[in-house]
């Protein structure tokens, strides 16, 4: 049986990852799972859908297959039509390439060419965080036929599924700690912004931390002067919107 | 964090949940992500930035493009030999204009010299 001879390997390479201290780590991290699991190909993608800003990527994509078929699918826009995405964001359930029938000349294309780029089967994960504002999609690849591919990469889907979600909380954890260091945002900054988020005033915080109202008043201002804004409601938003306190 | 008795009481009155707070140094394990380059293009309305970073593991590019409307498109690229830089900016759509900060990219690869 595959799985029982993949095991004990397979979960220290996940440990790893865990642990893994920066993109090319984790990467390297990612190949190891997925070769060991019988693939040769994958795509880590990072949505945000409801966040148009230049500041935060709307996409963002982990390459672990051939560097033209990434460039390819953002040179055609194909994540405008991706069925797999399109599928990923109203579904948890891993499918596999044979799932998923294109219905426009546009997704049969891009089908064709994923097919030609280490996607012959493929095997697609999607994962979701509790609020459901970021979602992730693993897309695993195979350059055997699709039949056999697909029921190698099936007999994986636990292994599979858990490589999805320790990547979307990977990719979560980075994406705090850009935002946190950007902005010189410390512990304490956190600590007040929690409680106002759950409705505390300033002379509740003082209370709690022990310290004047004035001090809190200090404190806000701070807040509001790192994040460039005028109301301290408006720090609250922004550090809801950033998962800070989550 | 221990709650004085008046408070809690005034969370029991006024709040469902106690505040939940983050602390920054349990948030992620501690990040070697050096910046050794970057320069970007506008290209058509859009802009289109590479950035390399060097890890304790290796290299990795970031190609991030942001388009008209503002959605921004990133692909991070572990590099661990010369032909995935090759093939990545051989395969770029802009690969003419960007050529020259591929070029440069390359040659910080180069000079490093644990990249072949």
């Amino acid at each position: 049986m595959t799985r029982r001879q993949t095991h004990p390997e397979v979960s220290g390479l996940f440990e790893k990852l865990m642990a893994a201290e920066d993109d090319s780590e984790l990467a390297s991290c990612v190949k190891s799972i997925v070769t060991t699991l019988g693939a040769e190909s994958y795509v880590f993608v990072t949505l945000h859908p409801g966040d148009i800003s230049s500041s935060r990527a709307t996409h963002r994509f982990l390459i672990g297959c051939r560097p033209e078929w990434c460039q390819m699918y953002n040179a055609n826009k194909w994540y405008m039509t991706d069925p797999f995405l399109d599928y990923s964001r109203s579904n948890t359930a891993p499918v596999t390439g044979s799932q998923i029938v294109a219905t426009t000349q546009g997704q049969r294309e891009m089908l064709a060419a994923a097919s030609e780029n280490g996607f012959r089967s493929g095997f697609v994960v999607p994962v979701h965080t509790s609020d459901t504002e970021r979602i992730g999609v693993l897309y695993i690849g195979s350059d055997d036929t699709q039949a056999e591919g697909e029921r190698k990469l099936t007999a994986q889907r636990l292994y599979f599924r858990s490589l999805a979600m320790e990547l979307l909380d990977w990719f979560g954890r980075e994406a705090k700690r850009e935002v946190l260091e950007a902005h010189d945002i410390t512990d304490k900054d956190l600590q007040v912004v929690g409680y106002l988020k759950n409705g505390f005033t300033a002379e509740d915080i003082a209370r709690e931390m022990d310290v004047s109202v004035q001090t809190i008043y200090g404190n806000y201002k701070k807040i509001k002067d790192k994040l460039g804004v005028t109301h301290i409601s408006e720090a609250v938003k922004f550090a809801e919107v950033h998962d800070l306190l989550a | 964090m221990i709650l004085s008795p008046t408070s809690q009481e005034l969370i029991r009155r006024r709040l469902p949940a106690r505040p939940v707070v983050t602390a920054i140094g349990h948030a992620a394990p501690t990040m070697t992500k050096n910046l050794i380059f970057e320069r970007g293009l506008s290209i058509g309305g859009e802009s289109v930035v590479l950035s390399l970073f060097k890890t304790t593991h290796g290299f990795s590019l970031q190609r991030r493009l942001v388009e008209r409307d503002q959605s921004v498109f990133v692909q991070v690229l572990p590099i661990t030999a010369m032909d995935d830089l090759h093939r990545f900016a051989t395969a770029d759509p802009y690969s003419e204009e960007l050529a020259p900060l591929y070029y440069e990219v390359r040659r910080q690869l180069l000079e490093d010299g644990t990249v072949e």
